[in-house]
């Protein structure tokens, strides 16, 4: 089947989100960070895996503002080569694309088949890279919200004690946000079969630290009002693998820019609702973790009939 | 026989003043028929299946809109809780009132508890920044269940618990609060002398 409205409409409202926070936000930390040697049975043996202590890594490079920011920076850094030195002491570098160099934005992690001369890297190396990461990972899910509060899901700190490991890859962790659209319904607005289309899509936020979670909650409020762009299905920017689809991004991937291309077909946040899990059920169901929930209805109008 | 001719200005100060004795008139018979009709929404209300499980509280058992328990355990709601008596003292509180008259034209504005208004007045227990009202239009998750184990065999009676395990049951979600509140405004803008 061919991608529906719905799909569109979750792809526009992800990359909204994703970019919203990051932006509005600051929700990501830069990193300089060790890529650990791991094994990856979903892979081709040919590929040597690498995985760093956190996932996800941001992809948006429109992120940067020209202004420094809280964090020093100018804005995330989006990982496009790595470093490493082999075990004799000779150093090397890898940019994203060449030696069959992969980024998978959304596990933290790198694959490759060889150096930049095309020579196989062999293993052991050390890695490292600069990279921004999430302050929290960005999921889509159809799990209900009862099975995501009580599901005990690994935690992936962006700071304190942190995992001398590679972060394993697939798992969702958190900090996180799910969101799932749950109802859409079409209503009638104009003679000419013109219809709004009200979607409520929902977010679970889930987090160990509550400062995190009033950011979350207060930065999603304050999306009412707010339109996006329509993105189409097809012009997600990760591949299968979590790299920036080439193809389509070759210069990278730049939320501002496809937003500012697709400008004239806006979906509209018409309500949002936030609210945080009471202390009883959380204590009961799962201490520890701090969790929101945040209600968007999502209008657009459009002549479903005739499309 | 000769024509009487009537001055302009006089039609208009009778027709500025028909609204003025109209008034007298209709306002008490307006009142009496929306009173008829105010009646006719909280007997929906009341009699709603929604309504009646959750006045029956754990009573209702097995329920029309949980797989597993009742809708009053599934929601969160403790043992003493009148969720529904909030909604009907707000849904009493609609009244017709006058405004003002202006030529023959009488003006009347019904007053009554907006959906947001009722949302707002109704929390559900472990999320009360969401309403359980419109919980029951859109959805509901299961949580609620979970503030009552581990207490007299569930307070509340719908969330029991065996072997650390709380009992699973889904929610249908149905059309309740709006749909009371669409017929009653159907029926009041129709209301005729």
């Amino acid at each position: 089947m061919k991608p529906q409205f719905q799909h569109n409409l979750m792809t526009s409202f992800f990359l909204f989100y994703d970019n919203y926070l990051q932006k509005n936000g600051e929700a990501f930390k830069n990193k300089t960070g060790i890529f650990y040697q791991m094994t990856d049975d979903r892979l081709s043996s040919d590929y040597s895996v690498y995985s760093s202590q956190y996932k996800q890594f941001i992809f948006d490079s429109g992120l940067h503002s020209g202004v420094v920011n809280s964090q020093g920076t100018e804005g995330p850094i989006v990982i496009d080569k790595i470093s490493g030195e082999r075990e004799n002491g000779e150093s090397f570098e890898i940019a994203r694309g060449t030696s069959g160099l992969t980024i998978d934005y959304d596990n933290g992690r790198v694959f490759f088949t060889g150096d930049d001369s095309g020579n196989v890297p062999g293993d052991s190396l050390s890695l490292s890279g600069q990279f921004g990461v999430k302050d929290f990972n960005l999921y889509m899910t159809n799990q209900t919200e009862e099975d995501l509060v009580i599901e005990k899901f690994k935690t992936n700190d962006r700071f304190g004690a942190i995992s001398t490991t590679g972060v394993e890859p697939y798992d969702q962790v958190l900090p996180a946000i799910f969101i799932t659209s749950e109802s859409i319904q079409n209503e009638p607005f104009a003679f000419g079969g013109l219809d709004i289309t009200k979607t409520n899509v929902k977010a679970v936020v889930m987090t160990t630290d509550l400062y995190c979670l009033d950011c979350v909650l207060s930065l999603s409020a304050d999306a009412q009002k707010r339109s996006f762009a329509s993105i189409d299905f097809e012009d997600f920017p990760t591949t299968e693998f979590g790299d920036i689809k080439s193809s389509t991004y070759p210069t990278g991937y730049s939320y501002n820019q496809v937003e500012s291309d697709a400008s004239d077909s806006l979906f509209h946040i018409e309500t949002v609702g936030v609210s945080k899990l009471s202390d009883r059920v959380r204590k009961k169901v799962n201490p520890g973790i701090f969790v929101g929930f945040i209600d968007f209805e999502i209008h657009k109008y459009r002549s479903p009939r005739a499309e | 026989m000769s024509n009487v001719v009537v001055p302009a200005g006089a039609i208009d100060i009778v027709y500025q003043q028909t609204g003025k004795f109209l008034r007298k008139d209709i306002e008490s018979r307006l009142i009496k028929e929306f009173e008829v009709l105010k009646r006719e929404m909280l007997s929906d209300f009341d009699n709603h299946p929604v309504t009646r499980e959750l006045e029956q509280k754990t009573g209702a058992d097995p329920s029309s809109f949980v797989t597993v328990g009742s809708l009053f355990g599934f929601i969160g709601f403790e043992k003493n809780d009148e969720p529904i008596t909030i909604v009907r003292e707000m849904l009493k509180t609609s009244y017709i009132a006058f405004i003002r008259t202006k030529g023959a034209i009488v003006d009347f504005k019904v007053y009554y508890p907006s959906k947001e208004e009722l949302f707002d007045a109704t929390p559900l227990p472990y999320a009360t920044g969401r309403s359980w009202l419109k919980g029951i239009e859109t959805g509901l998750s299961g949580l609620g269940r979970y503030l009552n184990v581990e207490s007299d065999n569930s307070r509340s009676g719908g969330g029991i618990q065996g072997k650390g395990q709380v009992r699973s049951g889904k929610f249908k979600n149905t059309k309740y609060i709006s749909e009371i509140l669409n017929n009653f405004l159907i029926k009041v803008n129709k209301l005729k002398l």
